[in-house]
Formats: C-alpha cells, sequence, structure tokens
C-alpha cells in the first residue's frame, strides 16, 4: 500500500526536500518554510508584473500576461495537488478570500481584469474579445466568490443554536 | 485559558552531564544551532531527535521535554 511518501515522492524530489545538504531537521525545515514564502512571494508577484502588463503594456501586454498568471497559477496547484496526496483537505475557495494573503490575490487579479477590459475595450478581433470576455469571467468568479463568502459568513449558526 | 508550549531541561541536564554543546551536537549528529535552538525553547524537535538527545545525555524524553502552561 502506498505511503504518503511514496504518493509524493516525485513532489519531494523536485521541490529537494530529503537533500542531505538541507542539513540536519531544524535547518530541513526552515529550508521549508523558506520555499513556502518563497513560493508565495513568487505567485504575488506574478499577478502583480500581469497587471502592470494589462495596464502598461496595451494589446500585447495583455497576450503575455495571460500566460504569465497561468504560471503563477501553478502555486496554487502544486500546493492543492500535494495535499491531496499527502490526504489533507484544501482550504475551500471562499474560505481563502478571509486571509489577507486571499484577499490581496483576489485584489490583484481584479487589478489585471479591469486593466484588461480596459485595455482591449471595443474589441475588434476575436482574439481580443476572448480575452476580454475571460477578464469579464474573472470578475464574474470574483463577484461570486464574495457573494458566496458573505452568505456563508452571515448563515452561520447563531450563539443560541449552540446552547 | 492558558496556552501550552514546550519547555525543556535540555541545557541544565547538559551541564551537568560537563557537555558542550558542540559536543552534545557531534553525538546526536546536528548542528550546534540546532542544539542551541532546542534549549531555548525556538524549535520543537521530533521524536526520534528528541529520544537521540535523550540518549545522547543519558536521560528520557520526559525528563528533558515537557508541558509548561502560561496565560495568553
Amino acid at each position: 500500500m502506498p505511503t504518503t511518501y511514496h504518493r509524493t515522492s516525485l513532489l519531494r524530489t523536485i521541490g529537494g526536500l530529503d537533500d542531505p545538504r538541507r542539513g540536519d531537521e531544524r535547518s530541513n525545515r526552515i529550508w521549508c518554510e523558506a520555499g513556502a514564502v518563497a513560493g508565495q512571494v513568487q505567485y504575488i508577484a506574478a499577478i502583480i508584473v500581469a497587471a502592470v502588463m494589462a495596464w502598461a503594456g496595451g494589446r500585447h501586454g495583455v497576450y503575455w500576461s495571460i500566460p504569465v498568471l497561468w504560471t503563477s497559477a501553478l502555486t496554487n496547484i502544486t500546493t492543492s495537488t500535494y495535499l491531496a496526496r499527502s490526504g489533507i483537505p484544501s482550504i475551500a475557495a471562499w474560505r481563502r478570500v478571509v486571509s489577507p494573503r486571499g484577499g490581496l490575490t483576489l485584489f490583484l487579479l481584479l487589478v489585471w481584469a479591469v486593466g484588461t477590459a480596459r485595455t482591449l475595450g471595443g474589441a475588434t478581433t476575436g482574439r481580443d474579445l476572448a480575452i476580454t470576455l475571460t477578464a469579464g469571467l474573472v470578475l464574474v468568479v470574483l463577484a461570486a466568490t464574495a457573494l458566496a463568502h458573505h452568505r456563508a459568513r452571515n448563515s452561520g449558526p447563531s450563539d443560541d443554536d449552540l446552547d | 485559558m492558558p496556552s501550552q508550549r514546550l519547555d525543556t531541561r535540555v541545557r541544565e541536564v547538559r551541564r551537568d552531564r560537563r557537555m558542550t554543546q558542540a559536543e552534545l551536537a557531534a553525538t546526536v549528529g546536528v548542528s550546534r544551532q540546532t542544539i542551541i535552538s532546542i534549549e531555548g525553547g525556538d524549535y520543537t524537535p521530533s521524536v526520534l531527535l528528541a529520544l537521540r538527545v535523550a540518549t545522547a545525555l543519558g536521560s528520557s524524553v520526559d525528563a528533558l521535554f515537557f508541558i509548561a502552561l502560561e496565560e495568553s
């Protein structure tokens, strides 16, 4: 029966988690913490770069911002995959918004989407139209996420229900 | 409600044994910085490392590590 270690062995190798050059267990733990922080910094930085490209780079800036965004999404995809293979449930998307980091991410995506819609406004080509629709879809998803979060927060049990 | 934190007597026991941090680190197979962090309560060792430290000091894990309660 495969263990969690075996299910994540490829990802562990990619992350260098078992690299003996990382030193003893405390040193290795700090390496892991540093990697987690670095991954989040890279994630946020990539979205900022994509937003700047959408606002200041013209049409081509918008085009190239999309692969940048997809690359940044790899951070979340890899995290979710690792958690799933380790048997740890991921956090529901709407609950991530609660954290300052999740809120910042959504805000930056909003900036990107508005910048894209502004730059490609009055789209004349099918490609521009598709990208504008994608940006619109991101806005709809952001709005739906915020609404779901609002409803979930307001539908929780009151103190009376817990008596 | 009081919170719990791990407290340690590693430093006292090590001094009783007249060992230096470097000697304990070499015996256990970790860096001296790790021993400093464990003694200072900055790092909670794994069960395996705690057992190795206890063995190196001729002591037991529950004699070296215990839960301290503190008001939050």
